[in-house]
């Protein structure tokens, strides 16, 4: 016989109501109908999962994109509102810490009553619950009662004691985050082992680099629906690309009202500046890493007059200035709007992410500077190879050289 | 007398009676009582939080740090020593233990911040700007026990610093819900933070409180082990073990400070010794530590084949026209031993980093971007 788990189209509807009031007028109206209540929230939409033996499955997803109510349908908690489930094997979970774990008895005495929950024998206990006490580190508070445990402490206990009464399917919610550095790499080893025995894991967390760690197989959930499933790393990275871009793109509303022109002072102006890289004028504001990198910049103005500067700034997304220059607009510009500044950069080396450009106009003075005029526009940099490791603010070549000695 | 401080402690310990049986009969009758045993869950702390600084608390579990923080939000009473906070204190204790979960978004909004003083004529647009923070939408007039624990993590810590408030303790939030969500909690305290709210931040999370404390303690078994600045402070709590260092390593002629030229050609030479015959890789990043500010790798090279025989080398890194601003820098060397994990590294998280100090003229921007610029005719195609 062996281990499986099936998802067979399986949704969950829940009805909503904002008041006790409303639930119950609700209830009145429609309990003569089949019509269901108005609010409705449709938690998991249409899922079809197979799981097998050995697999370790992590779900990936926004907050509210039906994770938890998957998983509480998969152990049974709560029922689909269609659809069917299978499950052959024992489900054991770890859901909401500390539920199950009674609060009046010492944690040794929980070990026992959890594994008498699952079936096992008092002398099955015994004989793990050594391991288990240890694997806790909860030295002489294992005889406490539990209510005086601190958070990570029930969860240490919940972890341990579920995992070494040799779970057949297990499920763990957002537990792993609880413990401490140390601890988080004890548990994983451990739900490692688990799967290698041939058990079903199934994991939901925030943490990247767990799922990464743990799984061997990764779904991503968005509004109640599996919208990708495969190899945990290409599934990570995916999300990860989807939650950056949905990010990026509600930064770039809010600098949409920055960017553009505006003159404050009549007769001061400056057009939206030229991206270029290489000889190629560019038609999206998208620049390739270590590529070459200009920025033309036309202004008009009355006069020439040395009283007056020209400001570019670099700033990244997070308000921090990369790259700020006052050029004399006497220098570099004509009235006349024939000359203009062009700023080369050799080699952009930016790591990859978008930036915003803002030129100004303004007096040279250093107090109070009187801005004539000014321009934002935003760019992005992208790069097709990423550096092993961390993400530098940038990607500076080192040459490295190696002599005998 | 203290008008620098927005909340201290002195001399505080809290000891919890370990009771094992709780019922009406033991505690009147039972001789368990004289003996129950006591907890010392806290032993003599003193902490002192300056206005506009919050202080970070790293700790293992179970060491202590959410009873003080606790102790401190006035939710318990110290056995010994006193508590003074000096302004209204916002605590966001272990996510959502106080609500009650039939009340809507709103409602519960509405409820903290009547009870904070808000005034009703402003009560309109604080809750727009809860709603939108939250990102609830429409679940935000739904009862939070429809609530999954992410979003409720969401609606508590966006009413909980909706409010501009003089001191916040803050447990572990900052680690809950998705990337997306910390990143608009971090803009958010630190925005309160410049606005001068004080606070005090428990978390395992070292990264949090490099980028928002200047000073933390690390608490273990009820008393603090360290107290100073929080890079040392992360040190002293990661406890990294030091590498061991036998089959490759730098050798000690190594300096622990560099020194360069912002804009000029840097050399860093590294005396590398390989002992076990194998594969050694070296690297290096500079990293820029600003303790309260933020953390960041500013440099990082790719990783360089070093030599595959025992034997005394010297690694030179050259940065040409080096792009950083005047300052100290972290600098980090790593040496890999690809069939053996004992190889070398240098770096401040294990308490050997080395420092770099860049001289040079002063810049108003981050890094030291090489550029060109120049006069050009418009009509240039």
């Amino acid at each position: 016989m062996s281990y499986y788990v099936e998802l067979n189209a399986v949704s969950k509807i829940f009805s909503v109501g904002s008041s006790v009031i409303e639930d119950f007028t609700n209830a009145m109206k429609h309990h003569d109908t089949k019509e269901k209540y108005s609010k409705e929230k449709v938690a998991v939409n249409q899922v079809t999962l197979k799981l097998h033996e050995g697999e370790c499955l992590g779900i990936i997803g926004r907050n509210g994109a039906g994770k938890s109510t998957l998983l509480r349908m998969i152990t049974g908690i709560t029922k689909p509102t269609s659809g069917k489930i299978h499950v052959n094997g024992k489900v054991t979970s770890i859901l909401t810490l500390g539920i199950g774990l009674r609060e009046e008895l010492s944690g040794r005495e929980n070990i026992y009553v959890d594994g008498e929950i699952n079936g096992k024998s008092r002398a099955e206990v015994d004989k793990v619950i050594d391991e288990v006490i240890a694997f806790a580190e909860l030295d002489k508070f294992i005889d406490y009662p539990l209510r005086t445990y601190s958070t990570g402490m029930k969860a240490r206990l919940a972890f341990s004691m579920i995992t070494y009464i040799d779970p057949e399917i297990l499920i763990i919610d957002e537990t792993l985050s609880v413990g401490d550095a140390l601890f988080s790499a004890k548990a994983t080893a451990r739900i490692l082992e688990i799967c290698k025995r041939g058990k079903i894991v199934i994991l939901v967390s925030h943490g990247m680099s767990a799922i990464n760690d743990i799984c061997n197989r990764c779904i991503y959930l968005k509004d109640g629906s599996v919208i990708m499933d495969g190899r945990p790393e290409a599934v990570t990275k995916a999300y990860i690309d989807e939650v950056k871009s949905e990010d990026e793109a509600a930064l770039m509303v809010r600098f949409g009202s920055h960017v553009g022109n505006q003159t404050l002072v009549p007769g001061y102006m400056i057009e939206k500046p030229v991206m270029l890289t290489g000889e190629t004028l560019l038609k999206a504001i998208r620049i390739e890493s270590a590529q070459k990198f200009l920025i033309r910049i036309v202004a008009k103005f009355p006069y020439e007059t040395n009283d007056l500067m020209c400001c570019v700034r670099i700033i990244r997304l997070d308000e921090l200035i990369l790259f700020q220059r006052d050029f004399n607009v006497v220098d570099y510009f004509s009235s006349s709007g024939e000359h203009c500044l062009e700023l080369e950069f050799p080699i952009l080396h930016l790591r990859p992410a978008v930036y915003r450009l803002d030129v100004e106009l303004r007096e040279r003075s250093v107090v109070n500077k009187l801005i004539y005029a000014r321009s934002s526009s935003i760019f992005e940099v992208y790069s097709l190879s990423r550096p092993a490791g961390g993400q530098p603010m940038l990607y500076y070549p080192v040459s490295i050289k190696v002599n005998l000695i | 007398m203290h008008s620098n401080l927005a909340l201290y402690c002195s001399g505080v310990s809290k000891t919890f009676y370990i009771q094992r049986k709780l019922n009406l009969w033991s505690i009147l009758f039972s001789q368990e009582q004289k003996s129950s045993q006591l907890f010392q869950a806290l032993h003599d702390i003193s902490l002192e939080v300056p206005r506009g600084k919050i202080i970070g608390i790293l700790g293992r579990n179970g060491a202590g740090k959410s009873t003080l923080l606790r102790l401190l939000g006035n939710i318990y009473t110290p056995t010994r020593g006193n508590v003074e906070a000096f302004g209204i204190i916002a605590g966001l204790f272990e996510l959502g233990g106080t609500s009650n979960p039939n009340l809507t978004g709103r409602e519960y909004a509405i409820r903290y911040l009547r009870y904070m003083g808000v005034l009703t004529k402003n009560l309109a647009s604080v809750l727009d700007e809860i709603k939108d923070f939250s990102e609830l939408a429409e679940a935000f007039d739904q009862r939070i026990r429809t609530y999954s624990s992410g979003m409720a993590a969401r609606l508590y810590f966006a009413v909980a610093t909706a409010y501009q408030h003089d001191i916040y303790l803050i447990d572990e939030i900052l680690s809950v819900g998705d990337e997306h969500f910390q990143a608009k909690c971090w803009r958010r305290m630190r925005t309160r933070l410049l606005n001068g709210a004080s606070g005090v931040l428990v978390t395992h999370d070292w990264v949090a409180i490099l980028n928002l404390c200047e000073t933390a303690c690390v608490i273990e078994d009820g008393t603090f082990s360290y107290v100073g600045p929080s890079d040392k402070a992360v040190v002293s709590y990661l406890q990294l073990p030091k590498p061991i260092a036998t089959a490759a390593r730098f050798t000690t002629e190594l300096q622990d400070e560099y020194r360069a030229r912002s804009g000029e050609t840097m050399h860093i030479k590294v005396p590398v010794e390989i002992v076990e015959p194998g594969s050694v890789f070296c690297f290096l990043s500079i990293e820029v530590l600003n303790i309260g500010i933020g953390w960041e790798i500013i440099i990082l090279s790719d990783q360089k084949l070093v030599h595959d025989l025992p034997g005394h080398y010297e690694v030179t890194f050259e940065i040409a026209n080096l792009p950083l601003i005047p300052g100290t820098y972290s600098l980090n060397l790593f040496l890999k031993h690809s069939t053996s994990d004992k190889g070398d590294t240098r770096s401040w998280t294990y308490g050997n980093g080395l420092r770099l100090i860049v001289d040079g003229e002063m810049s108003n921007s981050a890094v030291r971007i090489p550029f060109i610029a120049r006069t050009v005719s418009r009509e240039v195609k």
